[in-house]
């Protein structure tokens, strides 16, 4: 009997795996080794010093319970990020077009108010990973080409509670669309000297540099 | 698939309602913490690494399309939040090293436990630090036998291994550890013997 014999085979007396022949084969190599009975004593007396300080440390779970999230989105967002969320559209879909002048966009309400597609009369592409009754960007967005939604990424769920009406879950989720697009410039939101949402340009060097795929 | 209650688990959806994950929750939550002692860093909290997992498993339930992979799925959940509390950690250690006078000393585990006398417990937190320093491969088998109710087959489901190769390391972690223990006894023993002298 090698040596990972008789250490699986103690390993499964402890388990309370070991069928009676095994217990019959223990006992014979001990007879021929008596340190085979100090091993597994050895081995019963660590396994029960492991067993209690990982039973008590795991006991711990007993009192950690999975959160229920509940998450009122629009609660969650400041006042402006509505009008934050369109303007960060609207220029960003100003900065790959090309065809409005960047003050333009920034200072022209009409722009921001009529929407890319009314401004350069890019025509409208409906994002091919949404299903015919599933949402739809409004006024096709600004999804320039159907090509260039690479998929979409797993739902995020917001919250879930039991629908009001009937069986089922009322959940809320985000449904996030992974895309590919040209961009002659970037923008994010930053604050204004009164402390109010305003555009500020990103350096695409450092936009590149940042990427971390 | 069966928890820490014993129950059964559908067979091929994941849960979808708060209620379920809850249950799933409370069913696998020990082993888990098993899996956590077995990865995270020494001095990271147990109780806040497996809030961080519920967390997650609240969120990103949605995610698993195969029931039957839950447990994996829950493993390695498990294995990225204690990473990422190692990685916090290196940073915090990195920040705080000209603290280090500053008494930082965390509070000894063991004195929460109730169960046995000052040797008894030395020996146990012991055993189990000598099992954290073990390879990971098989560190994790011995950890999560030691979860009551946790059958071998299940050890292997979680880890993705057969049961015979789940035996075999089980098999070898305990030698090594039994290795460990005696030589911190001899290393205890020596200066005991020195002074006799």
């Amino acid at each position: 009997m090698t040596d990972l014999d008789t250490d699986v085979l103690i390993s499964r007396i402890l388990d309370r795996q070991a069928e009676p022949q095994e217990f019959d084969a223990f006992a014979t190599a001990a007879d021929a080794d008596p340190a085979a009975w100090k091993e597994l004593l050895g081995a019963l007396r660590d396994d029960v010093a492991l067993g209690v300080a990982t039973d008590a440390r795991i006991d711990v779970a007993a009192h950690v319970e999975a959160p229920i999230i509940r998450l009122h989105a629009p609660r969650m967002l400041p006042v402006w990020s509505g009008w934050a969320a369109a303007l960060l559209l609207a220029v960003a879909w100003l900065g790959w077009s090309g065809q409005v002048g960047l003050d333009a966009g920034l200072n022209g309400g009409d722009h921001l108010a009529g929407g890319p597609t009314g401004a350069t009369g890019a025509q409208p592409v409906t994002a091919g990973v949404f299903g015919s009754d599933g949402p739809r960007l409004r006024d096709g967005a600004i999804v320039p080409a159907a090509d260039h939604v690479l998929g979409e990424l797993p739902p995020e769920l917001i919250s879930a509670r039991p629908a009001v009406e009937g069986e089922g879950v009322e959940v809320v989720y985000v449904r996030r669309v992974l895309e590919r697009a040209h961009v002659d410039s970037a923008w994010s939101i930053g604050t204004d000297e009164l402390g109010r949402p305003a555009p500020v340009r990103v350096n695409l060097e450092l936009l590149v540099a940042s990427d971390v795929h | 698939m069966t928890g820490e209650t014993g129950q059964e688990q559908g067979p091929d959806q994941g849960p979808d309602n708060p209620a379920e994950v809850g249950a799933l929750w409370r069913e696998h939550r020990r082993w888990v913490a098993a899996v956590l002692l077995a990865h995270m860093p020494r001095e990271a909290d147990l109780e806040d690494l497996l809030q961080d997992v519920a967390v997650t498993v609240v969120t990103r339930i949605g995610e698993l399309r195969d029931a039957s992979r839950l447990r994996g799925w829950l493993r390695t959940v498990a294995i990225n939040t204690a990473r990422m509390a190692g990685r916090k950690m290196k940073v915090r250690r990195a920040v705080l090293r000209p603290l280090a006078s500053e008494d930082n000393s965390l509070p000894d585990p063991s004195a929460r436990q109730p169960w046995a006398g000052v040797a008894a417990r030395a020996e146990a937190e012991s055993a189990l630090a000598l099992a954290q320093s073990l390879p990971e491969e098989y560190r994790e088998p011995l950890l999560l036998r030691c979860v009551r109710g946790l059958s071998q087959k299940q050890i292997a489901e979680t880890l993705g291994l057969t049961e015979t190769t789940v035996e075999t390391r089980l098999a070898r972690a305990r030698r090594m550890l039994r290795g460990h223990v005696e030589r911190t006894d001899t290393s205890r023993a020596a200066p005991k013997l020195r002074a006799l002298s």
